[in-house]
């Protein structure tokens, strides 16, 4: 123990040393010489000719499994998106178009997707891909056996999923047949309007039956057995360092791809990274530090921020006091500061947010959330309106308030979060808060079985329609931690959920919106955006706000 | 030590007027102490601050004390109090003069308006952005001024519209050694942080002098079965991880500060019985236990009265070589996230919210670590000090 602690002392010694040497003159002034520099590093090779059509990104975390049937990880998505292609995918602008399949047909009820697969599909080692390779694919997934993290992607909308998931009907009597090799026939339960935007999630994946029945759960670690059916194929996989792909000349639109090779690196910390990146060695990264964003900002024209369709808020439990009260939780939305919790916590540009939905799905052009009220809540907080709630609620000037605990796990951007707002409402309310943190596995535990009182928490969505947010509050939902119950609202939500005109939608979002947040059951914050940063040299790649990275149209310029 | 010789004798002065002259020879110079005699504790004291560092860390020791103890009275802030406008300011501020009054552009492109004595006034509001002149354009007492981060080091514009590239360094004044990122005064914290470490200190000394030295003690005087038994206790203890026990212990109490006195508490006394056991093991051989258990002494007569002062030396040693542990162990389990809950501040938790902020802000990680530094210099080095004034075989 001594001697830990005294190599651990050295090492404080000889970093704080270290640091002691780089004043705040020094490093000023280093910002944009090693900028330029990166600038020519990155330049210089392609000056011997043409630019060479390689790619390298990094990521910070590495996925548990790439298979695209069994994974729900962000992380596996770079990954497999780029290595796959389901039956639609999106293009730059967010809008659906073919993939796989050539051409669907929607029934008038909404019930029954046709779909045709475009002639002489094939997978990576050149062997045909069928209609057949889908029935399969789908099918693993809802198989109990495949252990599918997803499989929740399928089994409430496919006619028969759920029941074939508990084994009590056949295989054939699932709704998802191939009557020939070209088509492909989903039946649902109920019409679905965002089941397209659904499909270019990876779960819809095909992947195929011969490597994987060969192979097992083993397909996915080597570059030999991972057969895919995308843009790129996989000639390389380094456990723990990277995967490097090749342009797959067998993809349907092999001659529009125009990168030869893509490498996706790990690298874990993420200031490294950004070292990497300043000194060129890697062409793009994602999840950039916080506190390195308003320098880049202003000195770096390679960081892109994108909106992204996520929402972070927190819960509010209603089933508890004080929280059962409306009149409360509506003192707590008003009394937060969410601009200085955006700009001066967490450094970034979010929009702040007073409502589930995050912005980003139009209809007929229009954002479906343009236009919609705050609530009652305004950028900086109402102090004075926030008091005036909780003294109406019966507790004036915070008077015989219980002292509330503020449960986060633990992480450090959670942390400065939730310290910011609790500070905000004490001081506000004049209130007492206590905090309390737990690792993300007991945390989540803990929230989903109700115990806490506030608790941090956010959503991404997992498709472009408000209905991967809506369904968030409604009685008994899954996902709804917070107990909240308004039949009213659950009635509105059903209706989206069968609603097939779209014109119908942005009116019926709205007032479900509306319904929820006169009750204030959640602490919206603010809508997420997305940064990274990616070298000037590359064109043509994008990312859609579900934070889906494709670089099938990349390429690199001089 | 024998009593008999500590009595100081009357001075026996030499009047022979040759000096190399015969002494003469009686009883009384035969039993003459001819250096001065000094109690057991005196003696102590005097070879410990005969050693420079053992003095210097004694003074390090006593001076953090006073930073923690008494410090927070003299404190503007307390620890906890936010003031988001004022997020990582640094401890010296590069202030630009311009429209009369002088401006510090922090890191995340915010301007903030100081006087000339570096007290900081307020937040600068900001009218309007241009992303491609890369310019801000804010309000101040009526007029505008205009903030330029087009390059670095980032500026104010003046009048004409040139770029002000004058600086001057001013010490901030309210918040002398800066700001974190919740804009919570460093000082406070640090004061706050070493309390902490401090109790947790007095915690591991306290559990170490109690549990260690009668464990230790017991097993020894014991001996046979008893010994194997409580040795084998310890060996147990000693080989579960402290990071799993306190996670353990997380998971029946609440991460906090009680946890990892607990966790402190139950195993960190391991050390110190086995150095007290070894030490006992060879003292309970000599004559005097021997002597005082013919004359019918108990047991506990014997540990208290004549065992454990005369192991004394080892254990007051081995205390000041892990109170220091005991102090990086805290600052490791909040580093690692198991600590103290927020906003309490410790040494550890300090530096652990100071890494995501490293590259900006390195006086938020430079600040805690020297304050950890300084706090295991000063009692390494007593614990140093007092091994040499204790050890009888150094002697001078």
């Amino acid at each position: 123990m001594k001697k830990l602690s005294f190599f651990l002392l050295l090492l404080i010694l000889v970093f704080s040393l270290v640091l002691a040497g780089c004043g705040p003159t020094e490093s000023e002034t280093q910002g944009p010489e090693q900028s330029e520099q990166s600038g020519e590093e990155a330049a210089a090779p392609a000056e011997d000719g043409a630019a060479e059509q390689s790619i390298i990104f990094a990521l910070h975390n590495i996925p548990n499994t790439i298979d695209p049937g069994i994974t729900s990880e962000t992380y596996a998505s770079p990954i497999l998106y780029n290595a796959f292609e389901g039956l639609i995918t999106y293009d730059a602008e967010n809008n659906i178009i073919p993939g796989n399949a050539e051409s669907w047909e929607i029934s008038e009820d909404g019930l029954t997707y046709t779909f045709h697969l475009r002639e002489g599909l094939k997978w990576s080692d050149g062997s045909a891909l069928t209609a057949n390779d889908y029935l399969y694919s789908w099918l693993r997934v809802i198989t109990p056996e495949t252990g599918s993290l997803y499989a929740d992607q399928l089994l409430p909308y496919v006619v028969n999923a759920q029941e074939f998931y508990d084994g009590t009907v056949s295989a054939e009597e699932v709704g998802i047949q191939a009557p020939d090799e070209q088509t492909l026939i989903v039946t649902l339960k109920n019409p679905t309007p965002f089941f397209l935007g659904l499909l270019a999630t990876y779960t819809f994946y095909p992947v195929q039956q011969a490597t994987v029945e060969a192979n097992g759960d083993q397909w996915t670690l080597s570059a030999d057995t991972y057969i895919c059916n995308g843009p790129f194929k996989v000639t390389e996989i380094n456990f723990n360092e990277s995967y490097v792909y090749e342009k797959n000349e067998h993809y349907w639109n092999a001659e529009n791809v125009k990168l030869e090779h893509l490498t996706f690196v790990f690298i874990a910390d993420q200031s490294t990274a950004l070292s990497a990146f300043e000194t060129g060695e890697i062409d793009g990264f994602w999840e950039v530090p916080s506190d390195d964003l308003p320098r880049l900002r202003a000195e770096s024209d390679e960081l892109v921020t994108v909106a992204s369709f996520g929402t972070t808020y927190h819960l509010m439990n209603t089933a508890v006091a004080p929280f059962d009260n409306m009149l409360v939780r509506k003192a707590f939305n008003l009394a937060i500061n969410r601009q200085s919790l955006i700009e001066d916590v967490l450094g970034t540009n979010d929009p702040p947010a007073y409502s589930i939905v995050s912005p980003g799905y139009m209809v007929n052009g229009v954002d479906v959330t343009e236009g919609r009220s705050s609530y009652g809540m305004s950028p900086t907080g109402d102090a004075e309106a926030a008091q005036a709630a909780l003294a109406e609620a019966g507790y004036p000037n915070g008077e015989g308030f219980p002292v509330i605990t503020y449960y986060y796990s633990t992480d450090e951007v959670y942390k400065k979060t939730t310290e910011a707002l609790a500070n905000m409402l004490e001081t506000t309310l004049n209130i007492q808060i206590e905090l309390k943190t737990a690792d993300w596995a007991v945390f989540y535990e803990d929230v989903q079985a109700g115990e806490y009182q506030i608790a941090q928490m956010g959503w991404g969505g997992d498709y472009l329609h408000p209905m991967t947010f809506l369904p968030l509050f409604v009685t008994d939902g899954v996902n709804n931690y917070t107990g909240y119950s308004n039949p009213a609202y659950d009635d509105l939500v059903a209706q989206l959920q069968v609603c097939t005109d779209q014109s119908k939608e942005p009116e019926l979002i709205r007032a479900a919106e509306d319904t929820l947040m006169a009750d204030y059951p959640f602490l919206p914050l603010f809508h997420r955006s997305y940064s990274y940063m990616m070298s000037k040299d590359v064109e043509g790649y994008f990312r859609t706000p579900l934070n889906n990275l494709y670089f099938r149209e990349a390429y690199v310029v001089e | 030590m024998n009593e008999m010789m500590r009595q100081s004798l009357p001075d026996y002065q030499i009047q022979t007027p040759d000096p190399w002259a015969a002494l003469p020879v009686n009883a009384e110079s035969r039993e003459k102490l001819w250096s001065k005699s000094r109690t057991f504790v005196g003696d102590v004291w005097f070879r410990f601050r005969s050693k420079f560092t053992s003095i210097f860390g004694f003074i390090l020791i006593v001076l953090v004390l006073l930073f923690a103890l008494v410090g927070p009275y003299f404190a503007t802030f307390t620890y906890s109090e936010q003031n988001l406008d004022f997020v990582n300011t640094p401890p010296v501020f590069r202030a630009i003069n311009c429209s009369g009054g002088y401006f510090y552009i922090t890191d995340k492109l915010k301007v903030l308006e100081i006087d000339a004595q570096g007290h900081l006034v307020g937040k600068v509001e900001s009218i309007a952005e241009d992303y491609e002149k890369k310019q801000v354009t804010l309000s101040y007492q009526g007029g505008e001024i205009i903030m330029d981060y087009s390059q670095s080091p980032y500026t104010m514009l003046d009048e004409n519209g040139e770029r002000i590239e004058e600086a001057k360094h001013i010490w901030n004044r309210t918040y002398l050694l800066g700001s974190d990122n919740l804009g919570r005064d460093m000082l406070a914290r640090l004061m706050f942080g070493a309390r902490v470490s401090l109790l947790v200190a007095v915690v591991a000394a306290l559990t170490n002098l109690v549990i260690g030295v009668l464990f230790g003690s017991i097993s020894a005087y014991c001996g046979g079965m008893v010994d194997a038994v409580m040795m084998r206790i310890v060996d147990v203890i000693n080989t579960v991880p402290l990071t799993l026990y306190v996670i353990l212990i997380m998971v029946v109490l609440d991460a906090g500060l009680l946890s990892i006195i607990l966790a402190l508490g139950t195993v960190y006394w391991v050390n110190m019985a086995r150095v007290v056991r070894g030490e006992i093991l060879s003292l309970k051989e000599r004559d005097f236990v021997l002597a005082s258990r013919t004359l019918g002494s108990s047991t506990a007569t014997i540990l208290f009265r004549h065992l454990i002062p005369n192991a004394m030396g080892p254990i007051l040693v081995t205390l000041t070589m892990l109170i220091p542990s005991a102090i990086f162990m805290e600052a490791f389990l909040s580093f690692i996230g198991l600590g103290l809950t927020a906003p309490l501040a410790s040494l550890g938790t300090m530096c652990n919210d100071a890494l995501a902020t490293l590259r900006t802000s390195p006086y938020q990680l430079f600040e805690p670590a020297l304050l950890i530094c300084i706090l295991m210099f000063g009692f390494n080095f007593v614990g140093d000090g007092l091994r040499d004034a204790l050890d009888p075989k150094l002697k001078k």
